[in-house]
């Protein structure tokens, strides 16, 4: 700029970079209190032998018969990569991903599909996650059951349900109704029983946490933890059907 | 009945602004829901207790917060229908 030294311009670069700096680190410190983004390096630091494994066991769970969870800290468990039980994101995202091209496909072989079907699928999919995500949250309030899980195991949890309602929309794709039920069916089995392992040392109710003991659970906290359970199961069979039901030929 | 985000938060708009409506003189004392009414300090807080608080807690955080999402809400259905 002409008739102000260059000093002074170099300076002003300095202090507006530097405000500028300051300011993007206060907003990213904000952002972190409601979305934890550093946590959710975590979920996402796995590789393809994981990805294998976690598909296989969520598909057939029967056979798996050690549940537990390494912890490296007191509350952050090992990464997925080396840990095969504990819950990550990746599954989950591609998951969702997959199922909104998933029902672009059926519709699309149903004469069905327009451009505006897949925001509407995304959309409406989100929209029964996150229900089901508060109803979960509400109830673990109640039933005042403390449990280590935070919102992103949760959603991780939740999100595992994508599987089931792909294979089943392929089923339905080959072998009409018939395979799209018992595909349902099955699925909602296998997931029932794959959070009822997962998640039944990872919920624990108030007074088993206040008793001298803690190793053992009073009564009617298990009765609690149980009833959950059999809640996050009935919740995910009903949103599983509800995802697919309405794409598949009459 | 088309499930998204928008029907979504209607539907939460509309079932927060019914828990902010219950009066608490006229109406939960009546039914023996009222904030004095159980005062526990037992280990384990009853489900009882809990929904109380919930309802509690949802009317004093969500009363100011609510107007301004009724009135947007209100303005949306204006202008879209």
């Amino acid at each position: 700029m002409p008739g102000i030294p260059d000093q002074v311009t170099a300076a002003a670069f300095q202090y507006g970079f530097n405000a500028l700096g300051q300011s993007s680190q206060a907003v990213g410190r904000e952002f972190e209190k409601y979305v934890p983004v550093s946590r959710l390096k975590y979920y996402f630091a796995v590789d393809t032998g994981y990805v294998v494994k976690k598909l296989r066991l969520l598909t057939f769970p029967f056979w798996h018969s050690d549940w537990s969870i390494k912890y490296e800290s007191e509350s952050q468990p090992v990464q997925p990569r080396y840990e095969i039980n504990a819950p990550d994101l990746y599954i989950p995202l591609m998951a969702y991903v997959t199922y909104v091209v998933a029902a672009g496909l059926v519709l699309g072989t149903q004469d069905r599909f327009t451009p505006e079907m897949l925001g509407i699928q995304a959309s409406s999919s989100l929209a029964f996650i996150l229900f089901e995500l508060a109803v979960i949250f509400v109830a673990m309030y109640i039933t005042s059951i403390k449990s280590n899980l935070k919102l992103l195991d949760m959603l991780s949890y939740c999100g595992y349900q994508f599987i089931g309602a792909i294979s089943a929309l392929m089923a339905g794709l080959l072998f009409k109704s018939i395979g799209y039920y018992v595909v349902l069916t099955y699925f909602s089995f296998a997931l029932g029983f794959f959070l009822m392992r997962s998640l039944k040392w990872q919920l624990q109710s108030d007074s088993a946490a206040n008793q001298q003991d803690p190793y053992a659970a009073s009564t009617s906290g298990t009765k609690r933890r149980f009833n959950l359970l059999i809640l996050m199961m009935v919740l995910q069979t009903f949103t599983m059907w509800r995802l697919s039901a309405h794409l598949i030929a009459p | 009945m088309a499930f998204t985000l928008w029907t979504l938060f209607e539907a939460s708009l509309l079932c927060l602004n019914a828990i902010c409506v219950l009066h608490e003189e006229r109406f939960l004392a009546k039914v023996g829901w009222g904030v004095n009414q159980v005062h526990g300090f037992g280990e384990q807080p009853s489900v009882k207790s809990q929904v109380l608080n919930l309802i509690r807690s949802i009317r004093t955080v969500m009363r100011i917060p609510l107007i301004f999402l009724n009135i947007l809400t209100i303005i949306f259905k204006l202008i879209l229908g």
